[in-house]
């Protein structure tokens, strides 16, 4: 009977755990995707943000850094939920803390509760061990632009620090993406990395990259996450307003709506 | 790196064959395992010893994850499990509801630091992509063969373990995560020598 009794009670808990989920049987913390991994989430969003008719208005929640804080992403999700005519929700990079696919899974888990459509755009710890991978198969292109109520919005890795000698930002690809060839009203870009630190940002790259901004017409922000603290500021003596978000930790996140290419900014908390 | 692969190999080899030299015994393994999942390979081979009337054992395991599972990644890992718990069912049956142990694992390859790079500012990244650290626990039926027989036992065991950054994670969070989120599952077949 005792034998019998060990064999049941190890067989439940074999069966428990695969009907929980099969998530729970990990290859290693580092593999690019499992059986239940999304993927592709920046176009499936994209192709829902294009379902919703865009009027005069564009209203988008700037948050950035969700690394690590689940808790505050959850009442993030709520508060986003309960906004009226909100488009889009631009998370400016550090998705994952330790880049590893259950980071992104669990970010996701919780993001995927969101009303509106979310853009992810890759930070510095979602390069760490096989972040880009991850991001790639999850998200789509490091680097990408959709044109959304007359604004381009580009999207691209400033993580230079990470891989040295792999010319990110890709100033090239920028600089044509900037030319504007779908002849939208307004640009908005979106990186994770401000060009403040030339050390972080490389030193190489930073002028060009902040000559190719300031030579933009119809330039409406620079947006970037990275330093957990909200600032609005022209740091070079031009014309180009860079923007940073709340991290999670603060608990509070920055909302845009853009009419006829003015910015009209608001801080909400949550 | 090198240095804590070796110094590891020592450690499980070296006190294996101390005790062994004592009782004048061969240096083969105890045991040797065939694992699925358990966050260290898709598939892994080990071997490893049994100590103080088997309520330690230690073993290296190496794991492999082909590309189709989410690799191509290939892991060694080490570890050390206590048995606190024994229920004999008959002459040829062992329940060990509840091992507890300690599984520390590299991953090898370019993407995974052991050393911060030098282009970082010092403490830029606290971690390791390299190392991980495991708590475990593992459950385990084992059938006892015949004593003169060259296969001693066989065994089949479910193991669910986490890591330092899950449990990081977890801690951090204030009830968000789950426990089911960041404890993860491994079944294995263990054949003792």
């Amino acid at each position: 009977m005792r034998i019998k009794s060990g064999i049941r009670c190890l067989t439940l808990l074999a069966v428990l755990a695969f009907l929980t989920s099969c998530d729970q049987f990990e290859f290693s913390p580092n593999q690019y995707f499992d059986h239940s991994s999304p993927s592709n989430l920046n176009a499936q969003n994209l192709a829902r943000l294009r379902q919703h008719a865009a009027d005069d208005t564009v209203t988008i929640v700037f948050a950035g850094d969700t690394q690590r804080w689940y808790a505050e992403q959850e009442r993030f999700v709520n508060k986003v939920n309960s906004l009226e005519n909100v488009d889009l929700v631009l998370l400016a990079g550090d998705i994952s803390d330790f880049g590893l696919l259950q980071e992104f899974k669990w970010v996701h888990k919780r993001l995927s509760e969101l009303r509106v459509p979310y853009f992810a755009i890759i930070g510095n710890h979602d390069m760490v061990a096989n972040g880009r991978q991850i991001f790639r198969q999850m998200f789509g292109e490091l680097n990408y632009s959709f044109v959304y109520g007359g604004i381009k919005f580009i999207a691209h890795n400033t993580n230079g620090l990470e891989a040295p000698g792999e010319h990110i930002p890709d100033l090239g690809w920028l600089a044509h993406e900037l030319q504007n060839t779908e002849r939208a009203r307004h640009i908005i870009t979106v990186s994770h990395v401000p060009p403040f630190n030339p050390a972080e940002f490389g030193p190489e790259s930073l002028e060009p990259y902040t000559q190719l901004l300031q030579n933009t017409p119809n330039l409406l922000l620079s947006l970037h996450g990275h330093v957990h603290q909200h600032q609005d500021y022209s740091p070079f003596g031009d014309n180009v307003r860079y923007m940073t978000s709340f991290s999670f930790e603060q608990s509070a996140f920055v909302l845009l709506r853009i009419v006829n290419g003015q910015v009209i900014k608001s801080t909400i908390p949550y | 790196m090198k240095q804590i692969l070796v110094s590891a190999a020592l450690l499980v080899t070296g006190a294996a064959g101390a005790a062994y030299a004592q009782s004048g015994q061969k240096l083969v393994p105890d045991f040797a395992q065939l694992q699925y999942a358990g966050s260290i390979g898709w598939m892994g081979v080990g071997a490893g010893y049994e100590f103080f009337n088997r309520r330690v054992r230690t073993h290296l395991q190496y794991g492999y994850v082909p590309p189709d599972k989410g690799g191509r990644l290939h892991l060694l890992s080490g570890a050390v499990f206590y048995q606190p718990v024994r229920i004999k069912a008959g002459a040829r049956w062992e329940i060990n509801p509840l091992d507890i142990g300690f599984k520390a694992s590299y991953q090898f390859g370019n993407n995974y630091f052991f050393n911060l790079p030098s282009r970082y500012p010092p403490n830029y990244y606290w971690w390791k992509p390299a190392l991980r650290m495991h708590l475990a626990t593992e459950s385990s039926i084992t059938r006892k063969l015949r004593r003169n027989a060259s296969i001693r036992s066989v065994s089949a065991y479910l193991e669910f373990n986490t890591n330092d950054l899950y449990l990081v994670s977890y801690v951090l969070n204030a009830g968000s995560l789950r426990v089911t989120e960041v404890v993860k599952a491994g079944l294995g077949i263990r054949v003792g020598f």
